[in-house]
């Protein structure tokens, strides 16, 4: 729970306003605030899975 | 052929499928009224995830999302944000309100509520909540519906007749087979809109820009504006960003229709699959939403309504067959949404209104007639609201997720085992000034400090339980004890973990 809700604060303000609002650097051609957001939601997908595989 | 009688054709073809799966439900139906309401509590993982998915998503997530990016730019990925927290709500809270359904009969929000309160105000309101902020989501999707027809047809089918026609079909598979055909025409659907918004999006995207990274090349060079946050009009400010994340996961898992989902699982194991994995699909579907949106903004600027951008887009752009399959899709999209929500309907008003207080005593087979009834009653309403512009009726559905999370902290004090829940009297203070809270924050001054009048209402709305339960009757302890004891042992007991 404290894990999930960690991450997710690294998409929420005022972290994704103060450190993700750019455009520069690209990842992959791919502006940055996309990116960094699409990063964080495949942490969040993948901790959800995690703890269903091993029923946490 | 000429491309419009293509794409009607192929949205008249899917109706008829969503027919033909509604007449094989209702063969399987049984007299038993819990397998007309709640699919007889037996929906697997197949069914329950991609009904779920398709019911969250409607024409908005279709045709509205696509509106967003071309509006506000990237700022909208924020969506991938309270589409996994209803993963997580799921994952936690779901399986909750699945075991006290099970466990004790629940078949409604309202149920579960005036049970544990051993209140009927409680039941009441629980259910008028239910009711009234669902009841108008049904005119967005109509409108939604008549619109999509409209524009596949060229203007041949007008709007008001393609709104019957797609409201007499999901009433009638509705009517034929209950919530089992609900699921079942859900499962298509929930394929259907999925391919089709991610084909039809990469299909415009090459042909427009040769790939997708060459769109975010153009953009950042020609709209860099629509890259970073608040975007162009500045709506995804810090405030909204986080309202919205709170308000369109918790709000819309407590609309009845997506809790009535969790009644109908047949197991915990799948409650928790469900949460573990349906973010997947939520959020990804919102990446084709801004390659539309964003294609759009450069080789279309300046519409008037921006939710049209995906079908102008693709009958500029695309062959008439692929067209028409993404409209059918949009179609699928839209009615997933309705079936649902006119179902819960019909499912409140006959379990909360018809067998508790008009005829309590009323056979199987009787609730099951009354509730084929109620839906010819609700299409009739749908229909009449989907044709009006009613002020009030827009301001509702402006509300209609917020409403529903109102309904929180009793779900919680029922959910969520502890020392002092909340009494009946702190619960009904509280939505009642929630959702005056609402009112003043939504419609009278909006989202005061760029804060999401939501946030606003569900602080007030859980500060006022808090204090009214500090000074009035606690809930009876014995039925307290009956279900956070019932709960406890399947959370912490030998069975914990299914």
């Amino acid at each position: 729970m404290l894990g999930f809700l960690g991450i997710m604060a690294l998409a929420q303000p005022p972290i994704v306003f103060a450190v993700a609002n750019r455009i520069e650097p690209w990842v992959l051609g791919v502006p940055f605030l996309y990116a960094y957001l699409t990063v964080v939601y495949a942490l969040l997908c993948g901790l959800l899975l995690m703890v269903w595989r091993w029923r946490l | 052929m000429e491309p419009w009688l293509v794409a009607t054709s192929l949205i008249f073809l899917y109706l008829m499928i969503t027919l033909a799966i509604g007449l094989i439900a209702n063969r399987r139906l049984s007299t038993d009224a819990e397998d007309f309401l709640l699919y007889g509590r037996r929906a697997g993982p197949v069914v329950l995830y991609l009904t779920m998915v398709a019911t969250y998503h409607s024409a908005f997530a279709f045709l509205g999302s696509g509106g967003f990016f071309y509006t506000h730019g990237v700022g909208f990925w924020v969506a991938g944000c309270w589409t996994i927290l209803v993963g997580a709500i799921t994952y936690t809270l779901g399986v909750r309100i699945w075991f006290v359904g099970k466990q004790f009969n629940y078949v409604t929000p309202a149920d579960m509520l005036g049970d544990f309160y051993a209140s009927e105000a409680v039941r009441i309101v629980a259910a008028v909540v239910s009711i009234v902020f669902t009841i108008l989501y049904i005119q967005v999707q109509a409108q939604g519906l008549g619109y999509i027809l409209s524009v596949a047809s060229g203007d041949r089918v007008p709007f008001a007749l393609g709104t019957a026609i797609l409201l007499v079909v999901a009433a009638t598979y509705l009517m034929l087979g209950g919530l089992r055909a609900v699921y079942w025409t859900d499962v298509l659907q929930g394929i259907w809109m999925y391919v089709a918004v991610w084909v039809g999006a990469v299909v415009l995207t090459v042909r427009l820009f040769g790939s997708p990274l060459e769109l975010w090349r153009r953009v950042a060079a020609e709209r860099p504006d629509l890259l970073t946050l608040p975007g162009p009009e500045g709506f995804f400010g810090p405030g909204m960003w986080f309202g919205m994340t709170v308000v369109l996961s918790f709000g819309v898992v407590l609309q009845p229709h997506m809790l009535i989902r969790f009644f109908s699982a047949n197991s915990a194991r799948t409650v928790k699959l469900l949460g573990a994995t349906t973010p997947l699909y939520l959020a990804s579907l919102y990446i084709p939403a801004a390659f539309v949106g964003l294609a759009g903004a450069l080789v279309m600027p300046g519409l008037e309504v921006p939710d049209r951008i995906f079908p102008m887009l693709l009958f500029e752009h695309a062959p008439a067959w692929l067209t028409g399959l993404i409209l059918a899709g949009a179609t699928a999209a839209a009615m997933s949404t309705l079936d649902s929500i006119l179902h819960s309907n019909m499912t409140v008003l006959t379990r909360d209104v018809y067998q508790r207080y008009v005829n309590p005593g009323a056979s199987e087979q009787g609730v099951v007639a009354v509730g084929r009834l109620i839906v010819v009653a609700l299409l009739v309403v749908a229909f009449v609201l989907s044709i009006s512009s009613s002020e009030l009726i827009v301001v509702v559905v402006t509300m209609s997720a917020a409403g529903a999370m109102q309904l929180l902290p009793g779900v919680c004090a029922v959910c969520l085992p502890a020392p002092r829940p909340l009494s009946k009297a702190g619960v009904l203070w509280g939505i009642s000034s929630g959702l005056l809270t609402l009112y003043l924050t939504t419609v009278v001054s909006a989202h005061p400090f760029g804060m999401h009048g939501g946030i606003w209402a569900l602080g007030v709305n859980w500060a006022v339980a808090w204090v009214v339960t500090r000074f009035s009757a606690a809930p009876d302890e014995d039925r307290v004890e009956r279900i956070h004891g019932a709960l406890e042992e399947f959370i912490y007991g030998a069975d914990a973990n299914p």
